[in-house]
């Protein structure tokens, strides 16, 4: 069936079953491949988008549970002041290796700063914990929160 | 790319192509010296086996064509440093393109396909990267002392400008890049490298030229790329390791296995 959701500003019209989930619709019928696959179980944090500012794993959303929510993605996350700020921390520090991980990382990343301003270190641990990063990034991303909410 | 026109010109030992690029300026075709590979002397392969291109079009922007692939390595920093270097230009002034799968065009040379592994990267393009730069580089000077009436080795380059002794006068790698293909090709073994002592580039911390693509999701990994409309199971199979072709429901089509295992 139809279902009208609002992604990154804009409506969109999307014709497929009402349990496919937020992540193929994104990447598959939208062609925003921003966000990642990595999973499909929640497990990684790669598929990580804002649903009404809230992070969530796109790849466990079902298309039929969005409804009304303002969809965000990591194309659109630096139009938001924490976005911007976490982007730049992230050219500043290099904090990307391979890249992969990334998208979900700032995703989860924008979404802490939003409610939480100047986290602490066991702030970022808590809300970045289900981000995982194959490279090893740990350390920079943590930096770069901080550098971004300075 | 090259262009077929009659202006390209090989040098006598294959190893740069000059031509003009398509929609006008400079581009170069590298190849790395056949021999380097015992399999490309066995194979009968042909004298000239490019593997990298570079293109500087009428408003100065330097195109690479990057055979490697980015995978967190940094590769594409560093042959991009190693281009740069030589050819006189700032790495943000450099842009990549992805080479499409070609064993033929695109190939480490100390492999002998087109693959990314093995710490080859750095070893197979070293030289041949920095030869191009260079060449380029002395195809621009030269054409600047032309019009200048003067003897190329009293001009010097950096940032893509080249400037003549006394500094009063400069033009930019755009406005030379025309002429640049007309000039005559010196002997590649006549155009110096530098240096290592006068590397301003190779060796120093560098900001990564893939990361800004990375932070905004526009970088293109494996699982997003977009099959063309016509792509069809012959260039699939076309492409080396393909072991079989599988109708899939949903997703990437095709199985490869792991070239080299």
């Amino acid at each position: 069936m139809v279902y009208k959701i609002k992604v990154n500003g804009t409506e969109r019209e999307v014709d497929v079953d009402g349990d496919t989930p937020l992540l193929w619709v994104l990447r598959d019928v939208l062609g925003m491949t921003g966000t990642k696959f990595g999973c499909g179980m929640a497990l990684c944090g790669a598929c990580t988008v804002h649903v009404d500012g809230q992070a969530v794993r796109s790849c466990v959303t079902t298309i039929d549970s969005v409804g009304e929510s303002v969809v965000t993605t990591i194309e659109a996350i630096g139009a938001t002041p924490q976005g911007k700020a976490l982007q730049q921390a992230w050219l500043d520090l290099e904090v990307v290796q391979c890249g992969y991980c990334q998208s979900g990382q700032l995703m989860s990343a924008a979404a802490l700063l939003a409610s939480t301003p100047k986290p602490s270190d066991v702030d970022i641990d808590a809300a970045m914990s289900g981000n995982v990063c194959r490279c090893g990034t740990y350390q920079r991303i943590r930096a770069a929160i901080h550098r971004a909410a300075a | 790319m090259l262009n077929s026109s009659p202006t390209s010109r090989l040098d006598r030992r294959g190893f740069l192509k000059v031509g003009a690029a398509l929609g006008g300026g400079l581009a170069l075709t590298v190849a790395l010296p056949p021999a380097l590979h015992p399999a490309f002397a066995a194979e009968g392969a042909t004298a000239f086996a490019p593997n990298a291109f570079i293109r500087i079009d009428r408003k100065g922007a330097v195109t690479m064509v990057m055979p490697m692939v980015e995978m967190g390595q940094g590769i594409y920093t560093a042959q991009a440093m190693l281009l740069a270097e030589e050819l006189g230009v700032g790495l943000d002034q450099i842009r990549l393109e992805h080479a499409p799968p070609d064993d033929v065009l695109y190939s480490n040379a100390l492999i002998g396909s087109q693959i990314t592994g093995g710490s080859q990267s750095i070893r197979a393009f070293w030289k041949p990267l920095r030869q191009a730069g260079a060449f380029a580089r002395s195809l621009l000077l030269a054409a600047a002392a032309e019009q200048w009436g003067v003897d190329p080795a009293t001009c010097r380059a950096g940032r893509g400008i080249v400037w003549d002794a006394t500094g009063s006068r400069h033009l930019s790698y755009g406005e030379l890049a025309d002429a640049a293909v007309s000039v005559p090709v010196p002997p590649p073994e006549s155009v110096a490298l530098k240096d290592p002592k006068d590397f301003v580039l190779i060796g120093t911390p560098a900001k990564r030229l893939d990361t800004p693509d990375k932070v905004v999701g526009k970088a293109e990994f494996g699982i997003d790329v977009k099959l063309p409309e016509g792509c069809g199971d012959r260039d699939l199979a076309g492409i080396r390791g393909q072991a079989e072709i599988a109708e899939r429901e949903r997703g990437a089509r095709g199985q490869g296995r792991t070239p080299g295992r």
